[in-house]
C-alpha cells in the first residue's frame, strides 16, 4: 500500500536484529536516573566496605593483633573482599531486578514488546547488558579497593601481592559473581514482575537460605545447602586459606563452583524466557 | 489489512473476546465501537501480540504481527494504558524504541515534530499532561511510518483541544492512505472519523458494516402511521408480507415499506391517515439498540449511562 505522504527519512533498512535490541536496551538503561544512583552506590559500598574492613585489620594489628591460633584462620584480604562483595551483591542484585521490573511498573514493557514482539531478544539483550555493566563497573572498583586495602594492610605487613596464588582469580571472580547475582535479580524480575517481591526473594535465596538451611539437622540437607547458588558461586572469589576451611564438607573447586552457579543462572533465564513468551504483557 | 479469525481470549472463567472474525480493510478508517469492557482493548492487544489468543488467529498484512521482520513498519499502536517510563525524556523514549529497528534519529525528530512535542522532547515523560502523553504515544506509533495504525480510545480523557487535535490528525493520516483501526465507546466520535464500523459487545461482533448500512441494519428505518383505522391497515399490510409494530395510541410502525407504499395501500382501502412519516434511526439509536443487551456493568438506569457515554463528547 502506498502512502501519499510517507516519511521523509528512508526507513527501508529498518528491521529488528539482536544487536539493535541490545543498543535499545543500552539507551533505555542510560536514560534514567536510577541507573546512575545504583552505579554510585555500588562503587561506594564496594570500595568503602573493603577499606573499612582492611583498616580494621591494620588497626587491630597495631594493638597487638589476634591471638595465635586464630590469626592463621584470618586472611585480611580474603575477609575484606568477602565482606565487600556480600554487601555489594545486594546493590547489583537490585540493579538486575529493576532493569526488568521498572518496565512492568511503568508500562514501558508494552512499548518494548510491541517493538520486539518476539520478546526473547529483549530478555537476552538485558542479560548481556547487565553482565557488561556489572563487570565494567565492579572489576576496576575491585582492583581499586584491593590497592586501597593493601595500602592500609601493608602498614601492618598484612598485605598480599597480586601475583600471590589465587589473588587474581578471586578479584576477577568477585566481579563475575556479582554479574551472576545481577542475572538472578533479573530472572526474579521476569518471573515476579514486581520490584518488592523480586528483591525480597533475591535476599532470601542469596543471603538467608545459605544461613537457614544448614540449621535443619539432616545430613543431606546440609550437603545440599553447599550447592545453593550463592554458596557454590562464592567459591570463585575465595582465597585458598578460606577455601580449605569450607571444603571440609564438599569438595568443589572454585571454577567448578562457578560453573554450577552459571548453570543455575542459565536455567533461570530459560525458565524466564519461556514464561515471558507465554504470558500476556 | 488486519484479519481476525475466530479470535478468542479467556481470562479464567471470563471470556473477554469470544470467537470474533473480522477484517480491517486497507486504506480506510474503521471504527471499533463498543461499551467499556466489550473486548476492544483485548482484541487490539492481541493484534500486536501483547496478549496471546486463547484460540483463533489474527494477522497483519498476511502474517502474525510478531513474525514480521520490522513490526513497527507494519503497525503503529497507541494503547490505552500508559506505556512509557516517567523518568525518561520523550526523546530518549522514542530513540530507544527506534533503536530496536535501526530507525535513524532523524525519524525520531520527525515524529516529534509531527505530534508537536518539539519544545518538550527533553522533558521527562512523567511531567507530561494526559494530552502530551497521548501525543507521545502517537509519535511512537508513527516511528516506523506504518501503513496501519491501531489506536485504542485515542481521545479518551483528552480536553476539547486535544480531542480536536486528535480528530484532525486521524483525518490527516487517513487522507495519507493509511489503514486506521480506532476504538471508542463514543458513538459521536466514531461518526466523525470512521467510514466503516465494527461493533463489539460482550466479546462478540454485533455489526460489521459501512456507517450507513450499519444504521439500516441495526435500527431499521420505519414508517410511522397514525390512523383511526390502524387495525384494519395493519391487517392489510401484514397480509401483504409487511411487518407492523404497534406504537402509542392509534399509531403503528411499518418496517421495510416506503411511505409511498403505505399511502397507496391506504388509498386503495379507503383508510384515513392522520400522519405518515418516514423515521430514520440515528447512529446513537442504532448503537443503543445493538449494545443495549451487551453492557456488562450498568447502573439501575442503563440507558442514562449510555446516553452520557455517547452524548458526553458531542
Amino acid at each position: 500500500m502506498t502512502l501519499i505522504q510517507a516519511s521523509a527519512t528512508d526507513l527501508s533498512s529498518a528491521r529488528v536484529n539482536w544487536f539493535r535490541v541490545l543498543r535499545a536496551e543500552w539507551r533505555k538503561f542510560r536514560s534514567i536516573r536510577s541507573t546512575y544512583v545504583l552505579v554510585a552506590i555500588t562503587l561506594v559500598v564496594l570500595i568503602g566496605m573493603w577499606a573499612i574492613v582492611s583498616a580494621g585489620f591494620a588497626f587491630d594489628e597495631s594493638e597487638g593483633g589476634p591471638p595465635p591460633g586464630i590469626r592463621e584462620a584470618l586472611n585480611p584480604v580474603a575477609i575484606s573482599l568477602r565482606v565487600s562483595i556480600m554487601l555489594t551483591q545486594l546493590v547489583v542484585g537490585v540493579m538486575g531486578v529493576l532493569i526488568v521490573t521498572n518496565e512492568y511498573s511503568t508500562g514501558m514493557i508494552r512499548s518494548t514488546l510491541a517493538a520486539v514482539p518476539r520478546r526473547i531478544p529483549v530478555l537476552t539483550a538485558k542479560a548481556v547488558l547487565l553482565i557488561l555493566v556489572v563487570v565494567v563497573v565492579t572489576l576496576p572498583a575491585i582492583f581499586a579497593a584491593f590497592f586501597i586495602g593493601d595500602a592500609m594492610l601493608s602498614t601492618a605487613n598484612l598485605g598480599l601481592a597480586l601475583n600471590e596464588p589465587d589473588v587474581l582469580r578471586a578479584l576477577v571472580g568477585g566481579s563475575l559473581y556479582m554479574a551472576g547475582v545481577g542475572i538472578f535479580g533479573s530472572i526474579l524480575g521476569w518471573l515476579l514482575r514486581s520490584a518488592a517481591g523480586a528483591i525480597a526473594t533475591l535476599v532470601g535465596v542469596i543471603i538467608l537460605l545459605p544461613v537457614l538451611l544448614p540449621l535443619i539437622p539432616l545430613g543431606w540437607v546440609d550437603t545440599a545447602s553447599e550447592y545453593l547458588p550463592s554458596t557454590v558461586g562464592q567459591r570463585i572469589f575465595m582465597l585458598s586459606s578460606v577455601l580449605d576451611e569450607l571444603t571440609n564438607q564438599v569438595d568443589v573447586d572454585p571454577v567448578t563452583g562457578f560453573g554450577i552457579f552459571t548453570a543455575y543462572a542459565i536455567a533461570g533465564l530459560v525458565i524466564s524466557a519461556w514464561v515471558l513468551k507465554r504470558r500476556d504483557a | 489489512m488486519i484479519e481476525a479469525q475466530g479470535l478468542t481470549k479467556r481470562y479464567g472463567a471470563k471470556t473477554a473476546v469470544d470467537g470474533v472474525s473480522f477484517q480491517v480493510a486497507a486504506g480506510r478508517v474503521t471504527g471499533f465501537l463498543g461499551p467499556n469492557g466489550a473486548g476492544k482493548s483485548t482484541t487490539m492487544r492481541m493484534i500486536i501480540g501483547l496478549d496471546r489468543p486463547t484460540a483463533g488467529t489474527v494477522t497483519v498484512n498476511g502474517r502474525p504481527y510478531a513474525e514480521h521482520a520490522a513490526p513497527l513498519r507494519q503497525v503503529g499502536a497507541l494503547l490505552e494504558a500508559k506505556a512509557a517510563h516517567p523518568g525518561r525524556s520523550a526523546y530518549h523514549h522514542l530513540s530507544a524504541l527506534a533503536a530496536t529497528h535501526g530507525i535513524p534519529k532523524r525519524r525520531v525528530r520527525e515524529v516529534i515534530d509531527i505530534v508537536g512535542l518539539s519544545d518538550v522532547a527533553g522533558k521527562r515523560a512523567g511531567a507530561f499532561s494526559l494530552g502530551m502523553g497521548q501525543r507521545l504515544g502517537i509519535a511512537v506509533a508513527l516511528l516506523g511510518d506504518p501503513s496501519t495504525l491501531v489506536l485504542d480510545e485515542p481521545v479518551n480523557g483528552l480536553d476539547p483541544d486535544g480531542v480536536l487535535w486528535m480528530r484532525k490528525l486521524l483525518q490527516r493520516l487517513a487522507a495519507e492512505g493509511r489503514t486506521i483501526f480506532v476504538s471508542s465507546h463514543l458513538m459521536s466520535e466514531m461518526s466523525l472519523v470512521a467510514t466503516h464500523l465494527i461493533v463489539i459487545g460482550r466479546g462478540r461482533i454485533l455489526a460489521d458494516a459501512g456507517i450507513d448500512a450499519f444504521i439500516d441494519q441495526a435500527a431499521q428505518n420505519y414508517v410511522l402511521v397514525r390512523s383511526p383505522q390502524a387495525a384494519r391497515l395493519s391487517e392489510a399490510i401484514t397480509g401483504r408480507g409487511g411487518t407492523v409494530r404497534p406504537d402509542e395510541g392509534d399509531a403503528i410502525n411499518v418496517v421495510g415499506w416506503t411511505p409511498a407504499q403505505v399511502g397507496e395501500l391506504a388509498a386503495e382501502l379507503g383508510v384515513v391517515l392522520h400522519e405518515l412519516t418516514e423515521k430514520r434511526a440515528s447512529l446513537e439509536a442504532a448503537f443503543m439498540k445493538l449494545t443495549g443487551d451487551s453492557i456488562d456493568y450498568r447502573g439501575t438506569d442503563g440507558s442514562a449511562e449510555l446516553r452520557e457515554a455517547m452524548g458526553g463528547r458531542a
